[in-house]
Order: C-alpha cells, then sequence, then structure tokens
C-alpha cells in the first residue's frame, strides 16, 4: 500500500515536468529572440542565455525598417495572403460545389481526376518548365494561381457541402431558385466554418511559402517576406546594408533577430484565431481524409 | 445539349476552377517528357531529341544517385522511427494530466512551432547551434565539453534534420491522437482502476490498444511520402559541407537542374521519385483498406 501512494505522486510530477520541459524548449527561443532583438551591441553579441533585454534600444529594428526589401516583401506577403486566399477560396467552392450534386454529369471521373494530383506531381523541373512557358517567371501571380489548385481542400469542401441535407436544395429548387442563388443563398451561409478552415489554412501557407519564390522569382523587389528574411537570417545578406549607411551598425544578432520578430509577427497575431479553428479542421481532414 | 441547359451554371462553375487543376496541376506531366529527351532550351519541349532511357541509364550509373537515394531513405527511416511515435507519446502523457487549465496551456504551446516558417526555425536552429553566438555552446560547457560547429559537421545532419521536425510537429501530430484518446469510454478505465491496475498498466493494456487503428491508419500514410523529404526545411540547413549526408533528391534536382540547366537528367531523377511515391502510396492505401476492411482508406 504505502509503495502505491509513492507512485501516485511520483508518476504525475515527472509528467508534469516532461510537459513543463517540452513547453519550456518552444517557449524559450522566443524570449531569446525578443530580447536580442532589444539588447545593445555589446550585450546582442554575448553568447548564452538572454531572458530581457540590457542596454535597452530600437536600434535593430529602425536599421531594419530602413531596409526597403523589408516593405516590399510584406507587401508582396499581404499581396498573395490576401490574393491568394481568396482565390484558392473561389477555386475550391467551384470545383466542390457541382461535384456534390448528385446529378452532375461524370462526377465520379471528376473526382478522380481532382484526387489523382494529390498523389503524382510532375516535380521541380517539369513544374518550372510550364511556369516558363506561361512567362510566369518573376511575376507576382505565380504566387497565387498555382497554389488555388489544391485537390485536398477540395475534398474537404466536397464532404461537407454533402452534408448538407438534400430537402434544404430542393425546397429552394421548387420554389424558383436557380443553382446560382441557393448557392449563394442557402449553401455557403451554412458552410461559413469551413470556409473560415479552409481559408486559414491557405493564410497559413502564404504566410510561411518561400519555395515558389526561390524556384520562380528572381526580382528582388518581388521577394516575399520569408524569402527577404531567409537573405537576412540565413545566408547573411543585411550586413553590407547596415555597414554602408551606419559608422557603428548594431549588432548583426540583433538584426537577425528583429527580422525573426517581424517576419512572425502575422503568425502570432492570427494565433487564436487559429487554435479556435484548426483543431476541428485538422480532424475533418485526418478522419475523412 | 440537355445535360448543358439542365446544369449550365454548374458547369460554368466548374469548368472555371477544373482549368486551374488542368494547367497547373496536369499541365507539368507534358514536361515530364523531357526526362525522354536531349532538352535544348532553343528548341522547346517538342522540338528537343529524343533520347529514349539514356538519362535513366545515366542515372542507375552515378554515384550521386545512389547518395541522394541513400540519404533521403535513411532521413525518412529516422523520420519514421522518431518523429512518428513522439506525437503519440506526447498525447498519452498529456493525457494522464488531470488539470484541464495546464492541458490547455501545453497545447497551446506546443502547437505554436507548427505555424512557424521553415526560414525561421531553421534560422533559429542555426543561431542556436552556433559555437560562437549559440546557447548550445554554453550548455555544453556546463558539461565541461568544448563547443562543436554542429552544421559544419555531415554526421551531425540527419539527427538536426529529425530532431527540428519532431521539435516542429510534436504538438500539432499529438491532436489526433489525443482525440482518440479522449474517446475511450471512462467506464473502462474505472473499472481497470477497481481491478486494481496501476497507471502504467493502465496505458499499455487500456489506452495504447484503443488508439491502435489510428496509430496505423497514421503510420501507413506516412509511408506514401517515404522518397519526398521537406525540402523547405532541408534546403535552410543544408550547405555544402553536408552534402554527403543531407543531399536529397529534391535539392539535388534545386541545385543541378535549375541552378546547372541539367534539365533532362534531373528531370528523369524527378520523374524516378514521383513513380515511386505513387506505388507506395498506391500500395499504403490498398494496406489501409485490407487491414480495415474497405472501412478506411482515402478513396
Amino acid at each position: 500500500m504505502k509503495t502505491r501512494k509513492w507512485q501516485d505522486l511520483i508518476t504525475p510530477a515527472i509528467i508534469y515536468l516532461v510537459l513543463s520541459l517540452l513547453a519550456l524548449i518552444v517557449v524559450y527561443p522566443f524570449i531569446h529572440v525578443t530580447a536580442v532583438s532589444f539588447s545593445g551591441r555589446g550585450e546582442a553579441l554575448r553568447s548564452g542565455f538572454h531572458f530581457f533585454p540590457r542596454d535597452f534600444e530600437w536600434r535593430a529594428y529602425r536599421e531594419l525598417l530602413e531596409y526597403p526589401f523589408i516593405w516590399s516583401g510584406y507587401a508582396n506577403t499581404v499581396f498573395r495572403m490576401v490574393v491568394g486566399t481568396l482565390l484558392t477560396l473561389l477555386v475550391t467552392v467551384c470545383a466542390a460545389y457541382p461535384l456534390s450534386r448528385p446529378d452532375f454529369p461524370m462526377k465520379r471521373v471528376l473526382i478522380m481526376l481532382i484526387l489523382f494530383t494529390m498523389i503524382f506531381d510532375g516535380g521541380i523541373v517539369p513544374n518550372y518548365l510550364l511556369i516558363k512557358e506561361l512567362h510566369l517567371l518573376d511575376s507576382r501571380l505565380v504566387y497565387v494561381l498555382p497554389t488555388a489548385a489544391n485537390a485536398f481542400q477540395v475534398l474537404v469542401m466536397l464532404s461537407f457541402f454533402r452534408s448538407i441535407p438534400d430537402a434544404l436544395i430542393e425546397a429552394a429548387r421548387i420554389d424558383g431558385a436557380r443553382d446560382m442563388r441557393i448557392l449563394f443563398r442557402i449553401v455557403l451561409p451554412l458552410s461559413i466554418p469551413s470556409l473560415v478552415t479552409i481559408g486559414l489554412w491557405s493564410l497559413v501557407h502564404h504566410i510561411n511559402a518561400f519555395m515558389d519564390n526561390l524556384l520562380y522569382v528572381t526580382d528582388q523587389s518581388k521577394y516575399v517576406l520569408q524569402q527577404v528574411v531567409r537573405q537576412i537570417l540565413i545566408e547573411n545578406k543585411l550586413d553590407p546594408f547596415t555597414t554602408a549607411t551606419n559608422l557603428v551598425p548594431p549588432a548583426p544578432e540583433s538584426l537577425k533577430m528583429a527580422s525573426v520578430i517581424v517576419c512572425s509577427l502575422p503568425v502570432l497575431v492570427l494565433y487564436p484565431f487559429l487554435l479556435k479553428y484548426f483543431e476541428k479542421g485538422t480532424m475533418i481532414g485526418s478522419v475523412k481524409g | 445539349m440537355k445535360t448543358i441547359r439542365k446544369h449550365g451554371e454548374l458547369l460554368a462553375l466548374f469548368l472555371f476552377a477544373f482549368a486551374f487543376f488542368i494547367v497547373f496541376k496536369y499541365g507539368p506531366l507534358y514536361g515530364v517528357v523531357i526526362a525522354f529527351k536531349d532538352f535544348k532550351v532553343v528548341d522547346g519541349i517538342w522540338g528537343s531529341p529524343w533520347v529514349g532511357f539514356q538519362h535513366f541509364q545515366e542515372l542507375f550509373q552515378s554515384s550521386d544517385f545512389y547518395r541522394l537515394l541513400k540519404n533521403t531513405l535513411l532521413l525518412n527511416f529516422y523520420q519514421l522511427l522518431f518523429a512518428f511515435p513522439a506525437p503519440i507519446i506526447l498525447a498519452i502523457l498529456l493525457n494522464e494530466v488531470r488539470s484541464r487549465y495546464f492541458q490547455r496551456f501545453i497545447q497551446t504551446t506546443m502547437y505554436l512551432p507548427h505555424f512557424v516558417s521553415w526560414v525561421i526555425m531553421s534560422g533559429l536552429l542555426i543561431y542556436f547551434l552556433s559555437p560562437t553566438t549559440g546557447i548550445m555552446a554554453d550548455i555544453m560547457g556546463w558539461f565541461g565539453k568544448e563547443p562543436i560547429f554542429f552544421m559544419g559537421k555531415k554526421e551531425y545532419f540527419r539527427s538536426i534534420v529529425v530532431g527540428s521536425s519532431i521539435l516542429k510537429d510534436l504538438g500539432w501530430g499529438s491532436i489526433i491522437y489525443f482525440a482518440a484518446l479522449s474517446g475511450i469510454n471512462p467506464e473502462i478505465q474505472e473499472s481497470a482502476i477497481i481491478d486494481g491496475a496501476n497507471r502504467w498498466q493502465r496505458i499499455i493494456r487500456i489506452n495504447i490498444p484503443s488508439i491502435m487503428p489510428t496509430v496505423s491508419i497514421m503510420f501507413i500514410l506516412s509511408l506514401g511520402g517515404f522518397l519526398s523529404a521537406n525540402f523547405e526545411q532541408i534546403i535552410n540547413l543544408l550547405n555544402p559541407v553536408t552534402f554527403e549526408t543531407g543531399d536529397v533528391i529534391d535539392t539535388y534536382v534545386y541545385r543541378v537542374g535549375l541552378q546547372q540547366f541539367q534539365y533532362s537528367y534531373t528531370a528523369a531523377i524527378g520523374l524516378f521519385k514521383s513513380l515511386v511515391g505513387l506505388v507506395l502510396i498506391l500500395g499504403a492505401n490498398l494496406t489501409v483498406k485490407k487491414l480495415s476492411k474497405g472501412e478506411n482508406g482515402l478513396w
């Protein structure tokens, strides 16, 4: 009996400890990054743990915001978030709604054709050649057009549309409503939770994507935020700019950490919404496939 | 004619959307033929001469190919071995926590890295692991060890990739298992407690068997992507020193194909990868269907 009690205390204690440690590993980098981004040169260059800024200064941010490609990067990222997400939603609804109607011709074949794009990919080179043939290289449209065709999202939307009772749609049809009217007046208002989930999926994709930028866009004024920050953070390309404009530049570490903050801001702002809708969304996606 | 009149509006909607799939998803299939041609930009895709399987023969004879294949397979094998079970363990631990508040706090924190881009993740990883600025050097100093330049050593590359994958998707991946665990009938747990089962016995005899269907489906599905490593992750962590262990099919195709213009040769590698991936996912789906007697599976 005595050993049982001892065990009953020690196991939960270990579990709480392990989980807290994991949370600390995830949270600490954010604290460190914020602290270093606001720290003075000497402090930022010091190695080791940083919990709060010392010799507080804004200089890294001021310097960073003077860098023109941060602004164009933000503009391009916001462009692809807004236009890309709207286009994705439009294409997803336009593909899924007709396929959800029981009497739509060749439904099975068309669904299979869309599904196939999920499991077979031409590869990097054929995709590049296609974008080249379409004259989309070095164009901002390359960020929003190809991602609009997303088979997985069509399937999720399709399974939601199918769950809307047929009687509702039939009733509207008997009252003389046509397909478009039914879609806008009945089906879409009922689908708002699914539309929000898919819209947020798309937003997160567009905030974080940089592969299309890396492959297809070489004009720096058309770079997205991630690619601009990638150059600062990983390829160390901001240093020449700051040393050219400044006799005593801020520490490169502060600049890098400031770029991390500037770059993660959109996700952090969206995070509460993401939490609310994504957990359910993952369940739809993984259970229904 | 009758169907067009009856479904006119719907057909128009559908064709608009389907055009995107035709152009951007089926369009590249046309470019795949250059794997069987000697592609020259001036001659275009169609005008370049056919060479049959020459590129594939070259491929299977080159040592590069076996290095890429080995790296891709090993990396995926380690991912499956370590990154796959991690979220299951987290879900089981989380399920043992009584305080809803603490549970929620852990979930909210652990989901965050999933939404952070690989640029940020990799950049911070490089920064924290650096021997001069990083905290890893300090931690090693506590144990009296010399700092190591982790990013510049080929023997650490795979561990870094697998470790960062775990960190990024540990919390996110646990959602589905946590939901499965919450679905277990509490009466089963209660009667086990009355019968004198302790916590570990309950986890091993009740919790793990109850989530096994979910685990096996997720496992087989993850086999489907066995030949595709995460390009966005690896391209940011890779540098010429770590090519030997870290270069995978996609990073090689990007570097040699697009930057050194060997389009046909790398298109052949890409096609090889796509075909193997297709076979794997079809096989995986078939297995899921067999295991669940036709209930599960993607289609």
